[in-house]
C-alpha cells in the first residue's frame, strides 16, 4: 500500500470534519486540481477579514463623522462668541450714557458707606460713664475722678477710696462685671487719707455701642 | 513515490497556508492608518474641542456679563435723575468735598454754649483720616478736619455735650480720646472732634461689571442725612 492509499485509510477512520477538511488532499480521480477547494478554516479567516475590514470602514466612517461633528460644535461656538461680544459691546455703549447717574448715585453711596462706617463705632461716653459710676456707688467713699475713653471697648479711669479693702472690693466687682471682658489695675497708691488706684478697663463687643443702647 | 499532481496539491496547501501567516508587510497599513488617526486626534481634534470648550466658557462669561448690564441699566432707570441730583445735593452738604474749618468749629461752639460749657481751648486742622477698609490703601479717600477741644461745666452738661455731636451735629463727626476730669464742683471735656469730608477725583470713573448698588437701599441713612441737610440749610452754614 502505497502513502496515498495509507492516508485514505486514516481519513476514514477519523471524524468527518477531519475528513472534510483533507478531502482537497486526497482527490480519487488524480485529477489536477488548478483552484483548491478552500477548507473550513481558511472560509473562517476570509470572513474574519472581510468582517475586520467592514468594522475599520465603519470606524473610519465614525471618527469623520465625530470629526464633522467637532468642527461643526467648534465653528458654531465661534460665532456664537463673536455674536454675544457685539451685542455685548452695544450693551456696553448703552450703559456708558448712563455713566452720569452711575457716578452721581456712587458719590452718594460713598458718603452713605462713610456714615455707616462712622456710626459703627459710636458709642454714647454719658452711658459708659453712668455704668462705671454705677458700680462704684457700692461704697460712698469711691470716688471717680478721671475717665479716658479710648473707643467703644477700652477705657481708663482713676479715682480713690477710703481704703485697700474697699479699692479690692470695687476691683473685683469690676472683674466679675458681664459687660467688661478685662480689669488691669495700672496703679495703686496708698496715702494717710486716701487710696488712690487707676483701671485700664476693656469691655466686651458692642458693650456701649450706640445701635445697643437704643435697643 | 509522490505522484506529480499530489504533489503540486501540497505545495500549493503549503503556500496558501503560509499566505494565511501574518506578515510585517500586512501591519504597515494598519499601523499607519492608525498613526494618522492618532495624529489628527492629537493635532486637530483635541485642540479644536479645547478651542469648542473655551467658546463654551467665553459665551457663558459673556452672558453672565450681558446679564449683569441688564440688570445695571434697570436698576440705573429705576432711579429718577431729578430725585437723584436732589439728593446728591443735600448729602454733599452734610458731607461736603472740603469741610470749612470756621463752619465747623463755630458749630461745635455754638453746641458747647447751649450745653453752658465754656471753652478752654479751640484748634483746628486738616488731617487724613483713614477708614478700616480704606488702611490697606495708599491714600485714605475720608478726611476730616480734627482738633483737641477742651471745655469745662456741669457734669451733667459735659455729658450731654458729648452725646449730643452724634445727634446734633448736622455734620458727620466723630470724637476720639475724651477725656474726663473732675475740676472741683465741675469737670472739664477734652475731646478731638473731627468732622469728615470726601475727597472727589478729578476725573471719576466707573467699572461697569462691578457690583451696583442703588442708594436708595439705605433709606434710613439716607433720611438721617436729609434730617441734617435740612438743618443745615436751614440755619444756613
Amino acid at each position: 500500500m502505497n502513502k496515498e492509499e495509507e492516508n485514505k485509510t486514516k481519513v476514514e477512520n477519523t471524524n468527518p470534519q477531519v475528513i472534510e477538511e483533507e478531502t482537497f488532499i486526497a482527490d480519487n480521480d488524480n485529477a489536477i486540481n488548478l483552484i483548491p477547494i478552500m477548507s473550513k478554516s481558511e472560509v473562517v479567516a476570509e470572513k474574519k477579514k472581510v468582517k475586520l475590514n467592514i468594522t475599520a470602514i465603519i470606524s473610519i466612517i465614525t471618527f469623520l463623522f465625530v470629526t464633522i461633528g467637532i468642527v461643526v460644535f467648534a465653528a458654531v461656538g465661534r460665532f456664537q462668541v463673536e455674536d454675544a461680544q457685539s451685542k455685548l459691546a452695544k450693551q456696553e455703549q448703552e450703559v456708558k450714557g448712563l455713566s452720569s447717574k452711575i457716578l452721581s448715585n456712587n458719590e452718594i453711596l460713598s458718603r452713605i458707606y462713610l456714615y455707616k462706617d462712622i456710626s459703627s463705632n459710636q458709642y454714647s461716653p454719658k452711658k459708659i460713664f453712668e455704668y462705671f459710676t454705677k458700680i462704684a456707688s457700692f461704697d460712698s467713699s469711691i470716688r471717680l475722678n478721671q475717665f479716658m475713653f479710648r473707643s467703644n471697648t477700652a477705657l481708663s479711669f482713676e479715682g480713690e477710696g477710703e481704703s485697700l479693702d474697699t479699692v479690692a472690693r470695687f476691683w473685683y466687682l469690676l472683674s466679675e462685671d458681664e459687660k467688661i471682658e478685662k480689669v488691669v489695675l495700672d496703679s495703686l497708691s496708698k496715702s494717710d487719707q486716701n487710696v488712690r488706684f487707676s483701671f485700664i478697663i476693656g469691655m466686651t463687643d458692642d458693650a456701649f455701642n450706640t445701635n445697643n443702647l437704643k435697643d | 513515490m509522490v505522484p506529480k499532481t499530489t504533489k503540486k496539491n501540497l505545495d500549493s496547501i503549503s503556500d496558501r497556508i503560509k499566505n494565511t501567516k501574518l506578515r510585517v508587510k500586512d501591519l504597515v497599513i494598519p499601523i499607519v492608518i492608525a498613526i494618522i488617526l492618532v495624529l489628527i486626534t492629537v493635532f486637530l481634534l483635541v485642540p479644536m474641542i479645547t478651542k469648542a470648550i473655551e467658546y463654551r466658557n467665553q459665551l457663558k462669561s459673556i452672558k453672565s456679563k450681558q446679564e449683569q448690564l441688564i440688570s445695571l441699566k434697570t436698576n440705573v432707570e429705576k432711579l429718577s435723575e431729578e430725585q437723584l441730583t436732589k439728593d446728591l445735593i443735600e448729602v454733599k452738604s452734610v458731607i461736603p468735598r472740603t469741610l470749612k474749618v470756621s463752619s465747623f468749629i463755630f458749630y461745635i461752639d455754638e453746641l458747647a454754649r447751649e450745653k453752658n460749657l465754656t471753652a478752654d481751648s479751640i484748634s483746628a486742622g486738616d488731617v487724613n483720616i483713614r477708614t478700616k477698609e480704606e488702611e490697606e490703601k495708599q491714600d485714605g479717600k475720608y478726611k476730616g478736619v480734627t482738633g483737641p477741644l477742651a471745655y469745662y461745666g456741669s457734669l451733667e452738661n459735659v455729658l450731654s455735650f458729648l452725646d449730643s455731636f452724634y445727634t446734633s451735629s448736622p455734620y458727620i463727626v466723630s470724637p476720639q480720646n475724651i477725656s474726663l476730669a473732675r475740676r472741683g464742683d465741675k469737670w472739664e471735656v477734652k475731646v478731638n472732634l473731627t468732622g469728615f469730608y470726601i475727597v472727589e477725583e478729578e476725573s471719576p470713573s466707573f467699572n461697569i461689571y462691578s457690583p451696583f448698588k442703588a442708594y436708595t437701599d439705605f433709606s434710613e441713612i439716607m433720611g438721617i442725612l436729609k434730617a441734617k441737610a435740612k438743618r443745615l440749610n436751614s440755619e444756613g452754614h
